[in-house]
């Protein structure tokens, strides 16, 4: 058993701190020297290894230090293993011998057996070296400067001196660094390890980008369009002799430049990833860090065609603006418009161009207009047209855009009109269903039934007017207007709007008897009638207006097939023959049409109407057509002039069949109806002569008033003409005063100052305003050429001055003229007001007349209004007579003119539009106005001019004067004053 | 002078036999063209075995003469043999020298020709007994052969009795599919047709009768039928000697007579057009006739030449009795001139027997006659037959086309109220009628239906719609005879209307062929 004591623990405790110090001190020592002896093992070892050593070389060398750290570390644990147990007693030896000894017993008895010694007196001992030790601190014994030992001041000078060497030298740099991170050594016995310092990358892209180059440093994603020129510049760890830019399995040579870098380029084509090796004291090295090229290619360019957006109808001659936006995302560079023509040819023509427009565009919105018949095409013709958009794109070829492509059908204007008639037919469809509606149930007797009967009536209704007024509506904003009367399908609209609007009244707000709403029930009930009739026949027309069209459009395409095969006979060409094709093609095209609309009519258009024999001329013409095709085909001249002379005549009969038809049709169903309306018309032409001729008279009155003016204020202005005609004498002899303005000035204030003298008011108000004109001419010019000296020519000065004096005077003395010509200016005599007065009777007449007319195109023979809008006109007209009335009464010839004027423009106006309206309606199928076929006889009236629209010789005359003050042309000069002789004469 | 004496006696003796060979040959030739001429004759009276016999002769001995060969070619035209009648007459055409015949013969060359092309696709029904052919462009005209049939054979069997004979068999009818066919087989023009409402004729022993669908409303072809049929045996009886007054003046008062059903009665609109014509004194004298009434000018000249014809054979036959007429037939047949062979066969003058006939025509007009429905030819086979057209006040037309509008978007107690409106209007067309009566049907009113059209009945007993909507209306009232009555006039009419056959059908389970017919009929 072995003395223990807590002072013998406490000993125990303290020797142990010693020796725990002691072993710190020794293993950071050999730590130190570890290091500094693996330093220099390394550092030793790199002139033997290549600069970036491979994982197996890097883990020798690591081996290698490693032992030779161990062999120090071993070495230092053993010195301090010779100071544990007793002999670490000797760590006193230095400080204090006896305490030494005294710490050595202590320990031996501590040791010793209890046996061998008194327990007391070992106490006693522990006891007292305890206390010795307690009073003497570790750091005493062992100190921390046992670290400032030589050996490890040796050791990191030996490090500080491999680390300063080492960041002097690269390559030494290198070697550590390869000795950190050894290079992975690949099949090819590349060695991937960094060895790149620097990548910088120049970025010139394709010129049509027309952007700035850029350079990128140390990129690790590199983003350029497709094209770009990539200038490689690497600055690497390692000299190397020469290097390679690896593109995936793409290789480019870079080259040492001067500076020792390494320089390439390449052409971005696809995404790729790009590594850089390079090759460096004979072995191949590539750096693991890639960059990632990503090529944006550059984007087809878009165009969409944004109007017309459907399939669009169109005459021949109008113009078609064709609206379009184009976008690219590097910028549109033009814009080509490709056209399908009817024989297949296709043409094209450039509508944009950015060489022209400062440079490609981003978005592009634009338009072009087409005209079909600058591009040959004919009614019945369809086009199809398309657009489309390039960038610049250099580098892979223009990408090309294409826009959606867009049919244009060719139509004359009455096949336009059939446009209408799916619709015309849904409202018809939708009038029968309504009157059914109506028809299908009494109207109950108690309310609520009744309301209940009615609120279904009525959204029928009101669904069926909206209907109505969307087809009103276009077909009023179609141009020009053709033969769908919307007139009154309008007036349809309005009257059952009101009908309705009126039987709403009595079933919602107070609800009235039932007498009351079965009579508005019969009233619906009568007009839905009518207006069933109406728009059936309106129907049924509009499809024989449409065959007939179709069949007229034939006729002009027979003639043009006539005219080719003349041509034909005479000199055959390969052009005449392709475009007889064409028509060929266009005729069996509209004969396809015809029987399709042939086939319509049979279940729209009453049987009697319909002319079976047009049914079968149809097949009989596609037949010949047929025949004629293949013999021109075959150059068979001769039995091709037989197919036409036959189809000529199946084409004129089929045309005259259907056109019979067509007239026996208007005849049956609205014959009446045409004859009221020409019987009105007429009227109306007469009223409307009527009219102007008692306007012509207030007129003439007024003038004469008017031509005398007041005389007081005559006067007034001829003393202000004379003064302002004395002024521009005045200024006759300065060099400016000889220009044409003032000449001219002169001459018309002559002018004015005559018809002054003449009493012709009118004559003078329009002289001085000319003069005036001339005035402010001259002292513009004058005012220039002051200003053009500046102050060196004072005459020019004084010119400029008084021109500008004498164009105030002239805008004076002509707002002097234009009072005094205003209504009731001029004195009425007597005489003139008894004329006034002998008006008022025949006015008077013409405005029952143009009563009694309302009343005519109120109500035809069928009920319905001839023209709603007649009626409307002619109420308005009948106001104005009514205030010309009281204007002759109360002799105002001026005020009696104007309402005189009022009501003859709107009688005029409305026999215009009547008349055009007629001429839609008299030509259905006989081709375009202006065709040698076109139109039946006008009825508009022959506007024959009266002595107001005759302006006569006093503006002839001035005219000329101004012309001859104007400069003949050199060496003319004698011929031009001939020829105003000549027309003087 | 010996040797100019013997050239003389020379040039005499063979002077002498030339004339002595030409003069035979000549005789020859004269015996020959009276045999021809009598076989023509022979064909005309149809006597065609009698006829045939001769040919034959004559062709033994006059081979490729060409009278001889055209007259074959008429014989095969009468027996139906089209082709080979073309080919015979084109033979003689070729031989013949005689340009005064040529052109005829050219004509008729031409119609042969014709009527082959043609009946080139037509198909044939044949009765039991073999008696009657019926011969039809294939089709839906199929429809026509059952009734054509009975028809034959019940007015062949009036026929035989009333003249005491029986015509020689085959009997062959030929349907035609339109206007413009029968204009192909026969001499006449569309226009004439058309203007004449001519719908058949018996001619080169067959009955050339157009299919009732060829007119928008159809025509009594049944009826039509029996008329025909009563031509033949009048050309038969006659040996085709009687003139056309006397032949449509009998087949008209004959036409009803396979009916077994009431005497002799003009329609009411043909007894008002000879009413108007006798107060007028503007009746059609009999030689106006001639050669043919399908040259009248006008529908209504034709009917009133059969309205003055038939009356008074009708009253011919009544006064004096079949036999009478018998022998005036056979007189005829001998030549007589036929006024003559009346008069004395019934022991009067000829002016005696027309101031009687005069004398019996109507002279009060009958209240509210009515209108004549013209036969309206359709104007080809796509075009639906619309008779609205022949609605005469506008006014009623104007509501009619409203009831039609209604109808077809299937608003039927609107359309109803409009086709009421339009009878109010009108209330004597059978037109607006009949839609009223459809209408009504439809919307289960079946008195009310008939009540529209009960009146008109008798008035337009030729208006097809009226008939069959009767029959219908009177099928939902239970009255299944009067219906079957009425529906049976509608087919008679316009056979090819489904409904008459199925109500037909529904009011005889056991009628096959009726349930046939319908089902046929209304497949699209």
């Amino acid at each position: 058993m072995h003395h223990s004591s807590p002072s013998s623990t406490a000993i125990a405790r303290y020797l142990r701190g010693l020796q725990l110090r002691l072993a710190l001190v020794y293993a950071a020592r050999g730590v130190a020297l570890s290091c500094a002896l693996a330093c220099v093992l390394l550092l030793g070892a790199a002139p033997f290894c290549d600069a970036i050593v491979t994982l197996a070389t890097a883990h020798g060398l690591w081996l290698a230090a490693g032992l030779v750290a161990l062999a120090v570390l071993g070495v230092c644990a053993r010195a301090a293993a010779s100071h544990s147990g007793v002999r670490a007693a000797r760590l006193f030896d230095t400080l204090d011998p006896q305490l030494g000894s005294r710490v050595r017993s202590a320990i031996e008895l501590t040791r010793a057996s209890e046996d061998a010694s008194s327990p007391e007196l070992v106490q006693a001992h522990l006891a007292g070296v305890q206390r010795e030790l307690e009073a003497l601190p570790l750091q005493r014994v062992v100190a921390w400067r046992r670290l400032g030992h030589w050996s490890v001041w040796a050791a990191l000078l030996l490090v500080i001196a491999s680390a300063t060497v080492t960041l002097r030298e690269p390559r030494l740099r290198i070697f550590v660094h390869g000795l950190v991170a050894p290079a992975r050594v690949r099949a090819d016995g590349t060695r991937v390890a960094k060895v790149l310092r620097h990548v910088s990358v120049r970025l010139s892209y394709p010129s049509y980008l027309a952007r700035e180059g850029a350079t990128l440093r140390d990129p690790a994603l590199i983003v350029a369009p497709r094209g770009t020129t990539l200038q490689l510049q690497v600055e690497a760890l390692l000299p190397a002799q020469r290097g390679v830019l690896r593109i995936d399995n793409q290789r480019v040579v870079l080259s040492v430049a001067d500076d020792g870098t390494l320089r390439g380029r390449f052409s971005a084509q696809h995404s790729a990833q790009l590594h850089v090796q390079l090759e460096s004291g004979g072995v191949r090295y590539e750096d693991p860090l890639a960059m990632a090229l990503q090529v944006v290619t550059d984007k087809t360019p878009r165009v969409v065609i944004d109007s017309p957006q459907a399939q669009a109808l169109v005459r021949p001659d109008e113009v078609v603006p064709l609206r379009f936006t184009a976008s690219d995302d590097l910028g549109v560079a033009s814009v080509e418009l490709h056209m399908r023509l009817p024989d297949g040819s296709e043409k094209e023509h450039s509508v944009w161009s950015s060489a022209d427009d400062a440079g490609p565009k981003a978005e592009l919105r634009a338009s072009t207009d087409l005209v079909p018949s600058e591009l040959g095409l004919h009614a019945g013709d369809s086009l199809v047209v398309w657009l489309s958009v390039r960038d610049e794109d250099l580098v892979s070829g223009p990408n090309v855009g294409k826009s959606q492509e867009l049919h244009i059908d060719v139509a004359s204007q009455q096949r336009r009109m059939s446009a209408f008639i799916p619709d015309l037919q849904t409202v018809a469809d939708a009038a029968v269903d309504l009157l059914g509606d109506r028809l299908s149930d009494d109207a109950p007797q108690q309310a609520a039934p009744a309301l209940l009967r009615f609120s279904r009536i009525e959204h029928l209704t009101r669904a069926w007017l909206v209907m109505l007024d969307k087809l009103t509506s276009a077909a009023a904003r179609a141009e020009p207007r053709g033969n769908l009367d919307y007139d009154k399908l309008a007036a349809v609209k309005r009257r059952n709007q009101k009908l309705i609007d009126e039987e709403a009244t009595l079933h919602r707000s107070v609800v009235a008897s039932f007498a009351t709403r079965a009579r508005s029930d019969a009233r619906n009930v009568d007009e839905l009638e009518r207006d069933v009739v109406l728009i059936t026949d309106l129907l049924a027309k509009a499809h024989v207006d449409e065959a007939g069209a179709i069949a007229a459009e034939l006729r002009q395409l027979k003639k043009r097939i006539e005219d080719l095969m003349a041509k034909l006979g005479k000199n055959p060409s390969p052009e005449d023959e392709r475009a007889l094709l064409a028509e060929i093609e266009r005729a069996k095209q509209r004969l396809a049409e015809l029987a399709q609309s042939l086939s319509r009519m049979a279940t729209r258009v009453p049987g009697e109407f319909m002319n079976e024999e047009a049914l079968k001329q149809e097949p009989q013409a596609g037949q010949t057509l047929q025949d004629l095709e293949s013999a021109v085909k075959r150059h068979d001249l001769h039995g091709a002039a037989e197919s036409l002379d036959a189809l000529a005549k199946q084409i004129d009969k089929l045309a005259s069949q259907i056109s019979e038809g067509g007239v026996r049709m208007r005849q049956s169903r609205f014959g009446p109806q045409d004859q009221a309306m020409a019987a009105a018309r007429q009227k109306l032409d007469l009223l409307a002569q009527e009219q102007s001729r008692l306007l012509q008279h207030s007129r003439d009155i007024e003038q004469s008033g008017g031509q005398r003016g007041d005389p007081s204020r005559n006067a007034g202005n001829k003393q202000m003409a004379q003064s302002l005609s004395d002024l521009l004498n005045q200024m006759q002899n300065g060099p400016s005063a000889q220009s044409p303005s003032m000449q001219r000035a002169r001459d018309r204030m002559h002018d004015a100052q005559d018809a002054m003298r003449a009493d012709d008011l009118a004559a003078a108000r329009a002289a001085a305003q000319s003069a005036r004109q001339a005035l402010q001419q001259a002292a513009a010019e004058m005012g220039a050429q002051a200003q053009m000296y500046q102050g060196r020519n004072p005459q020019a000065t004084r010119d400029a001055e008084q021109a500008q004096h004498a164009a105030s005077d002239a805008q004076r003395l002509e707002d002097a003229l234009n009072a005094g010509q205003q209504p009731g200016s001029g004195p009425v005599s007597e005489g003139d007001r008894q004329k006034l007065r002998a008006d008022v009777d025949p006015q008077h007449k013409t405005r029952q007349a143009a009563e009694q007319l309302k009343d005519a195109f109120e109500r035809g023979p069928d009920g319905l209004p001839l023209s709603p809008d007649a009626t409307q006109r002619l109420q308005d007209a009948q106001k104005a007579m009514e205030h010309a009335e009281q204007a002759l009464q109360q002799g105002q010839p001026g005020q009696a003119a104007q309402a005189q004027q009022a009501a003859a423009d709107g009688l005029h106006k409305l026999s215009e539009k009547l008349a055009q309206q007629q001429r839609g309606e008299d030509s259905p199928g006989q081709g375009e106005p202006g065709s040698a076929s076109a139109g039946a006889t006008s009825q508009a009236p022959v506007h024959i001019p009266d002595a107001q629209d005759f302006k006569g010789p006093a503006q002839m005359r001035r005219r000329l004067l101004d012309a001859m003050r104007e400069a003949a042309p050199t060496g003319f000069e004698a011929a031009v004053q001939r020829y105003y002789q000549e027309l003087l004469r | 002078m010996m040797q100019r004496l013997t050239r003389g006696l020379l040039q005499l003796v063979g002077v002498a036999c030339a004339l002595a060979m030409v003069a035979p040959m000549r005789a020859r030739a004269d015996t020959a063209g009276k045999e021809i001429a009598a076989a023509a004759q022979l064909i005309d009276a149809l006597q065609l075995d009698a006829a045939e016999r001769a040919l034959a002769k004559l062709d033994a001995e006059h081979p490729d003469a060409p009278g001889v060969l055209f007259q074959r070619s008429m014989l095969a035209f009468d027996r139906g043999d089209y082709t080979d009648a073309a080919e015979l007459s084109g033979r003689a055409l070729t031989l013949t020298a005689d340009d005064s015949k040529a052109e005829s013969w050219r004509t008729m060359h031409e119609l042969q020709r014709a009527t082959a092309a043609l009946t080139q696709g037509y198909v044939h029904q044949r009765s039991d007994d073999g008696r009657y052919v019926v011969w039809f462009p294939e089709g839906v005209d199929r429809v026509l052969v059952p009734y054509a049939m009975q028809t034959l054979a019940a007015m062949d069997h009036t026929l035989s009795e009333i003249f005491a004979v029986q015509v020689p068999g085959p009997i062959r009818l030929e349907f035609y599919p339109s206007a413009e066919a029968l204009v192909q087989a026969s001499t006449l023009t569309l226009t004439q047709v058309e203007t004449s409402g001519t719908v058949a004729l018996c001619k080169w022993n067959r009955l050339m009768v157009t299919s009732p669908r060829a007119l928008v409303r159809g025509y009594p072809w049944v009826d039509t039928i029996a008329h025909e049929l009563t031509h033949l045996y009048l050309t038969y009886v006659t040996g085709d000697h009687a003139p056309v007054w006397l032949q449509e003046g009998i087949a008209k008062s004959l036409e009803r007579r396979w009916r077994g059903t009431a005497p002799f009665e003009l329609d009411p609109a043909s007894r008002a057009l000879l009413e108007r014509a006798t107060r007028d004194n503007k009746l059609l004298s009999f030689d106006k006739l001639h050669p043919s009434i399908a040259l009248l000018p006008s529908q209504d000249d034709a009917s009133l030449a059969f309205a003055q014809v038939s009356t008074f054979m009708d009253r011919y036959v009544s006064t004096h009795g079949l036999p009478v007429l018998r022998k005036a037939l056979a007189d005829i047949s001998h030549g007589a001139d036929a006024r003559e062979a009346l008069a004395k066969a019934a022991g009067k003058r000829w002016s005696e027997l027309e101031q009687a006939w005069r004398s019996s025509l109507p002279r009060a007009p009958a209240e509210h006659a009515p209108r004549q429905l013209a036969r309206r030819f359709r104007k080809g086979e796509t075009q639906a037959p619309d008779e609205s057209e022949d609605v005469a006040a506008s006014a009623a037309r104007r509501f009619l086309r409203l009831g039609d509008l209604l109808w077809s978007r299937h608003h039927v107690r609107g359309a109803m109220l409009e086709y009421g409106k339009a009878l109010e209007t009108d209330p004597d067309d059978p037109i607006i009628g009949a839609r009223l009566a459809r209408t009504a049907l439809q919307a289960g009113d079946a008195a009310r239906a008939l009540a529209a059209v009960e009146p008109l009945l008798a008035r337009y007993p030729e208006h097809e719609p009226t008939h069959a909507v009767a029959g219908a209306a009177l099928l939902a009232l239970g009255r299944d005879a009067e219906a079957r009555v009425e529906l049976m006039e509608a087919v008679r009419i316009n056979p090819f209307d489904p409904e008459p056959h199925c109500g037909l059908a529904r009011s005889n389970a056991a009628d096959r062929s009726e349930q046939t017919t319908c089902a046929q009929l209304r497949e699209p």
